[in-house]
């Protein structure tokens, strides 16, 4: 027998079993994918990792599983507090060799620092990790994680171009007025220029979501090295402290 | 334009969406996510990818519910079935294609408000049969994508130099304002310029009468 379509309990009851159905059916397939889907969010972050403390010729080397296994053993991982705003950093700390039961790794044995790097871009927010050399001086390596930026624009700060201009810039404490690093802007003139050896290219297009990856990553940098000195150590990246 | 409504044959309802119902330059449908997506042939092929989907699928499932599906609740039960597909290819692109999903993962959400997809629903999928709405969905992706991919190629092509992010051996100069939504505006224009110029000679009045006025 053919329904009465225009009664209202019928109305009712058939919008609300078609969408108990569907939103079931949407939950069951994500519930179904949740695990792959956070396996995959957790080696996007490990991957960064590895590649910004050990560079993307290794990671180019390594199996999804050996990327895991590097994250996890080589990279420590403890809460430093900013004192100048209260705001609670992931310090990561990354060594050439596999945690040891107990025991305290050399200085030798360490690679770097790194810390999670986060602020508003063009359109939303734009998330991605940083690693400084142990003397808290000079880039090892930027990735970025999460952004909306425009792609072929904006979104062209997730490409080797763009990243790989990173490594080796100084971000040691810039003279007065001056920054972290800079990106985009003349050319340098000289070595006297303050952004000399902190300057990288904007991304040709996209001068908002250049202008606004400057900007956090000078206050992350900035929050970072204070604190590091708040945490006991030194601007020298000499742990005076208990080790990690 | 009015969009097609009348009873057709599974062929028919395909050949139509591929070209004279063309949705996006005969309908002009989907023309936001035709400007936003097509700077890049990859994001635009994995885009149609997801769009074709969701209009075989949706007008599948209308289709064979229309006998029992109220008026009342037609449009609001139409949304909840395109929203149901839409995150199916997000969920699919978060677990199997992470890197994409990356990439994509905000215009893939516009495919829900897409007009072609809801477009399609009302006019045919929620009177016709299931074969001929499956038909008539899969080739309104199908001509949506003929024409978003031939826009990406020409924007990829003069914006960046490349095709699929592979550069041409032709060094070009490159143009930023194609690689902004600006840019498609132009591209888009000629194309539809193109294509109905050629659609007008094509479908002269003694070989279709018929044709409904454009």
């Amino acid at each position: 027998m053919r329904p009465k379509l225009t009664h209202p309990a019928y109305v009712l009851a058939y919008a609300g079993l078609t969408s108990m159905v569907f939103t079931a059916a949407i939950m069951a397939l994500s519930a179904a994918t949740a695990g792959i889907v956070e396996r995959n969010e957790k080696l996007l972050t490990q991957r960064a990792l590895v590649a910004v403390f050990f560079g993307a010729d290794t990671l180019a080397q390594l199996t999804d599983r050996q990327v895991s296994d590097i994250a996890e053993d080589r990279i420590d991982r403890r809460e430093i507090t900013d004192p100048a705003t209260g705001k609670a950093i992931t310090l990561l700390t990354a060594y050439s060799t596999d945690k040891r039961n107990g025991a305290m790794r050399s200085r030798d044995e360490m690679v770097g620092y790194g810390l999670g790097i986060s602020g508003v871009g063009f359109w939303a927010r734009i998330d991605g990790v940083l690693a400084v050399e142990p003397d808290l001086n000079a880039i090892k390596g930027v990735r970025f994680l999460n952004h909306s930026e425009t792609p072929g624009l904006g979104g062209r700060i997730t490409t080797d171009e763009f990243l790989n201009a990173f490594a080796g810039l100084n971000v040691s404490e810039p003279a007065s007025g001056g920054r972290f690093i800079y990106i985009g802007g003349d050319k340098v003139s000289g070595a006297t220029d303050p952004r000399y050896g902190r300057r990288v290219d904007a991304i040709t297009g996209a001068t908002g979501t250049s202008k606004a990856v400057e900007e956090f990553l000078n206050a992350d940098i900035a929050a970072f090295r204070r604190a590091m000195a708040a945490a006991g150590l030194t601007n020298s990246g000499t742990e005076i402290g208990e080790g990690d | 334009m009015a969009m097609q409504t009348e009873q057709l044959g599974p062929r028919r309802a395909l050949s139509n969406q591929l070209w004279q119902e063309n949705p996006v330059f005969r309908q002009v449908l989907g023309i936001c996510s035709a400007l936003a997506v097509t700077n890049l042939l990859v994001n635009t092929g994995l885009m149609c990818l997801g769009l074709i989907w969701t209009t075989t699928m949706s007008s599948l499932t209308v289709s064979l519910l229309r006998n029992y599906t109220p008026q009342r609740v037609r449009i609001m039960f139409s949304v909840l079935i395109i929203a149901v597909y839409v995150i199916m290819v997000d969920i699919a692109l978060r677990a199997f294609f992470p890197m994409v999903h990356r990439d994509i993962a905000a215009y893939v959400g516009l495919i829900v408000t897409n007009c072609i997809v809801l477009g399609r629903i009302e006019a045919f999928a929620s009177r016709n049969r299931p074969l001929a709405a499956v038909c008539d969905g899969l080739g309104a992706g199908l001509g949506y994508s003929a024409i978003l991919l031939a826009v990406a190629t020409v924007r990829e092509l003069l914006g960046f130099g490349t095709l699929f992010g592979l550069p041409v051996p032709v060094k070009l100069h490159q143009w930023t304002i194609m690689v902004t939504p600006p840019g498609a505006f132009f591209v888009l224009a000629v194309l539809v310029w193109i294509a109905r110029s050629y659609a007008i000679r094509r479908e002269s009045p003694s070989d279709d009468a018929g044709e409904e006025g454009n």
